[in-house]
């Protein structure tokens, strides 16, 4: 009975927390507390040590305690806790009505060697690149950011286009309870990568249950050193056993060899699934270093399982097909590494095809401009513009996973996915588009969800002050000079007076800028009417800097109570 | 489909009108039995936004000279800034409430408030206080931030801005009452009743592409509103259209009521510091004839609270 409560909750759990995560990245009405979104994250183990590693605050702990409790019940986090192991369990799950219904009498899974060369490799180059300073392979690899990336790429335009059709029904009713959500300023090519992994994920785990966690994914490598020395370990009971190969066939870390009646607890990611399915409960959780029960210590020894496990190569043939199942796993190794390659290949390829390409065109205009007179200027940007908050590109792409939870919860969308703005191993980091939307003054949403402190909390005053990009003005495309009409559209938008309308000619204003005052939100560049180029238009700063506000000087006015007509 | 063709015949219909107000003319043409209005322009001063409107609306006749029973009411604030209150960049929210109550007083079936903003529209929307006060006073506060809403005009009479897209509400509602808010602003001068109607529009990029002043006063040509209430409760006096800090704003404790909106606007201007014909689109508008910005030869009421 206890074993099924085990199973029970540890789906509630990861449902709830799957929803949870799920909705973090897909909501757009800010409905979700900063408290409940910092707690979702707080116990996310690569973001939570990468905070804590930026912050060293004691808040920051999530990851120890992930290390704890893997130390306790061995991988319960993977089948808890991970968005992304727990969305593979859905896609198992769609499989196995898939399986059932097409060959009623095919196995599962069958259980399986490690792949130790794969796992181990890309644990040690993560872990080495990390320790370089670099998260390029933690922004490839690490659960909760490929996850991030899966649902904000591409789950939330699915999720938009939903919420728009739904406004579009009731607004055709006259009603305007639901609104539209804009999805212009979402571009194609970041997402590549993530369909790349939901494709990888999405097969291994519909073929072969959690071979990406066991193979691919360098925290249930690491957390899997850990396990092989949990104090609860899944153990079978060889008095009650009778090899009915159930537990293994159900096993989706396929770690179960009943040969050798070894279970490898450095795979076993804690799903229970084992004990609900043995009908002898000859499978069992149990405490292995303070035994309760005296019996079956004979059984206790021969469960202790190797890392390297060269032992279990001998028990082959049990299942009849293991050795065929042994080979197609080289197959398929060799297939994933080719197909990463070509990714990569593939992936280089095109961004120097698009660096080649001179100027990006603007798709993302929300306003048909009618380019009369095009202007002639082109903007010179030295740097892309990372968010407020995120102290210099330096410390931003040094410590940003990629996650995309900015990106999801920015009220103006204007924080998007980088394509190569911030070169390859940046990608996907988020940048601040401002062809797309700008960075609202009153804001600090970014700094407050973003679990790694790439994007370090900003209180408003600080945000008012500092200067992430820094204002530029070119004369010689806008449109009072090269129409002789009235604009101000730059000046209008601008939250700091840093552009700011003076006489011209014929009783016209012109922007002048003030660059000290700017902070860089993009407002400017964002509503500067005349296309190709800008007029105005923000260069990011290399590391953010303190704008000086404005002075506020005493309005000059005598109060009078008459009409002046 | 259908709604789509009802909305294009709709605005075939407009055109068909043909005058200048073309759609503004809509509630006196339906409002039979309304008596002339005593005054052109009511001016108010020296009291709270919302109590300046109770007096100056009543020297006009009360809402009931604008809202018939069962009519369908847009009430058109200016929502553009992330901003609160205090800083004048919006209109004032108790002002917006109080003209929602009048209008459903007066019976109109619903009343909408909306805006196509500058700032994120749900923080301007919020913390404008437009939000709940018009909500709160009964109106359906409602969004215009994406293009979805928008449905395609032609502007006859407009001489740089011949087309645009316009939000599908004022297609439909009967009555358009204008709710600006009194401010400078960098690029028009000032910022009043005729730039205000600059929110109604999707585009508004074109605008400053081509020629700001004629495109406002173009668009005017379209649709006249058949209220203009000037809030002049709050003026930004420099920095406008968005304001640095409080100290750009003078309490001011003034209201100018009017059909006519040019009058309405040259009035402001005065009260604001400038000369209507400083004004741009306040200039053109006279000259397009869309109203007089001659205050001497209009009947004028000067309210004191």
């Amino acid at each position: 009975m206890r074993s099924r409560i085990l199973k029970y909750s540890r789906v509630a759990v990861s449902l709830l927390f799957l929803t949870a995560t799920g909705f973090l990245f897909l909501d757009f009405t800010e409905s979700l507390s900063t408290g409940l979104i910092n707690g979702v994250t707080w116990i996310q183990f690569v973001p939570s040590l990468l905070k804590f590693l930026n912050l060293m605050g004691l808040l920051t702990l999530g990851f120890v305690v992930v290390l704890i409790a893997t130390l306790l019940y061995g991988r319960i986090y993977c089948s808890t806790v991970c968005p992304l192991g727990i969305l593979q369990d859905v896609f198992s799950r769609i499989s196995r009505f898939y399986t059932t219904r097409i060959r009623r009498r095919r196995p599962r899974y069958r259980p399986s060697n490690p792949q130790n060369l794969l796992r181990y490799s890309l644990l040690g180059v993560t872990t080495v690149a990390f320790l370089l300073g670099s998260v390029f392979f933690l922004n490839l690899l690490d659960p909760f950011s490929v996850f991030g990336k899966i649902f904000a790429g591409l789950a939330r335009p699915v999720y938009y286009a939903g919420n728009n059709l739904l406004a579009d029904v009731f607004q055709s009713f006259g009603n305007y309870r639901f609104y539209h959500v804009e999805t212009r300023q979402m571009t194609v090519l970041p997402l590549i990568f993530p369909a790349f992994m939901l494709g990888l994920v999405g097969f291994l785990a519909l073929r072969r249950g959690r071979l990406y966690c066991n193979t691919v994914c360098p925290v249930g490598t690491l957390l899997g050193l850990v396990s092989k020395y949990a104090m609860f370990r899944i153990r079978i009971d060889e008095t009650l056993c009778n090899r009915c190969a159930e537990c293994s066939l159900n096993c989706k870390a396929e770690c179960i060899d009943l040969k050798s009646n070894e279970i490898d607890f450095t795979r076993c990611v804690g799903c229970f699934n084992c004990l609900n399915v043995c009908s002898r409960q000859g499978i069992d959780y149990r405490n292995h270093w303070f035994p309760s029960d005296s019996k079956p210590s004979a059984a206790f020894d021969t469960v202790e399982c190797d890392a390297t496990d060269e032992i279990s190569d001998g028990g082959r043939g049990i299942i009849s097909d293991q050795e065929h199942a042994a080979s197609a796993q080289d197959g398929e190794r060799r297939d994933f590494l080719f197909r990463l390659t070509a990714y990569f290949v593939g992936f280089s390829a095109a961004s120097r095809a698009l660096k080649s390409s001179a100027q990006e065109t603007d798709r993302r205009d929300d306003l048909d401009v009618v380019v009369t007179k095009p202007s002639t200027i082109p903007e010179k940007k030295n740097f892309p513009v990372s968010p407020p908050g995120s102290i210099s590109l330096q410390h931003f792409m040094d410590s940003c996973t990629a996650c995309q939870l900015c990106v999801s919860a920015c009220p103006t969308h204007v924080l998007q996915p980088s394509f190569l703005e911030y070169g390859f191993t940046g990608m996907m980091q988020p940048r601040l588009d401002f062809h797309a939307s700008f960075c609202n003054f009153d804001c600090v949403r970014c700094t407050e969800v973003c679990p790694t402190g790439a994007i370090l909390p900003l209180t408003m005053e600080e945000k008012h002050v500092t200067q992430i990009g820094i204002v530029r003005l070119e004369l010689d495309n806008c449109v009072v000079q090269t129409e002789n009409t009235a604009c101000g559209a730059c000046a209008e938008h601008c939250p700091t007076q840093a552009v700011r309308m003076v006489p011209y000619q014929d009783g016209l204003t012109i922007p002048e800028i003030v660059p000290e005052h700017c902070i860089g939100c993009g407002a400017c560049e964002y509503i500067c009417p005349t296309r190709p180029y800008r007029a105005i238009y923000i260069d990011g700063n290399e590391v953010h800097a303190e704008a000086i506000p404005p002075v506020i000087e005493e309005l000059d006015y005598t109060p009078d109570d008459d009409f002046p007509f | 489909m259908n709604r789509r063709d009802f909305l294009l015949k709709s605005v075939g219909a407009g055109v068909f009108l043909g005058s200048s107000s073309a759609f503004g003319g809509l509630a006196s043409a339906f409002g039979a039995g309304r008596t002339a209005l005593p005054y052109d322009l009511v001016a108010v001063r020296g009291g709270s936004a919302a109590g300046m409107f109770d007096k100056g609306i009543a020297a006009l006749g009360g809402m009931k000279q604008f809202v018939s029973k069962g009519q369908s009411v847009i009430v058109k604030p200016n929502i553009g800034w992330d901003r609160t209150p205090e800083m004048g960049a919006n209109t004032n929210p108790q002002l917006v409430g109080r003209i929602v109550e009048h209008c459903l007083e007066a019976g109109a079936s619903r009343v909408y408030v909306f805006d196509h903003t500058c700032d994120e529209w749900r923080a301007c929307y919020r913390n404008s206080g437009i939000e709940k006060a018009a909500s709160d006073a009964g109106a359906r506060v409602v969004p215009a931030n994406s293009e979805r809403y928008y449905q395609d005009i032609e502007i006859p009479k407009g001489r740089r801005l011949t087309a645009a897209k316009e939000h599908e509400l004022f297609l439909e509602a009967d009555v358009l009452i204008n709710v600006p808010v009194l401010k400078h602003h960098g690029g028009s001068s000032i910022t009043v009743s005729m730039k205000n109607l600059m929110g109604n529009v999707w585009d508004r990029r074109y605008y400053h592409r081509n020629d700001l002043h004629q495109c406002i006063t173009d668009y005017t040509t379209y649709r006249q509103p058949d209220l203009n209430v000037v809030d002049a409760y709050r003026v930004m006096m420099r920095n406008g259209p968005r304001g640095v800090s409080v100290e750009d704003v003078v309490t001011m404790e003034a209201q100018v009521i009017s059909t006519d909106i040019v009058a309405a606007d040259a009035a402001s201007s005065l009260m604001f510091g400038l000369q209507p014909a400083e004004v741009g689109h306040i200039r053109i508008g006279e000259e397009m004839g869309l109203g007089t910005m001659q205050l001497d030869n209009l009947n004028i009421s000067r309210l004191r609270m």
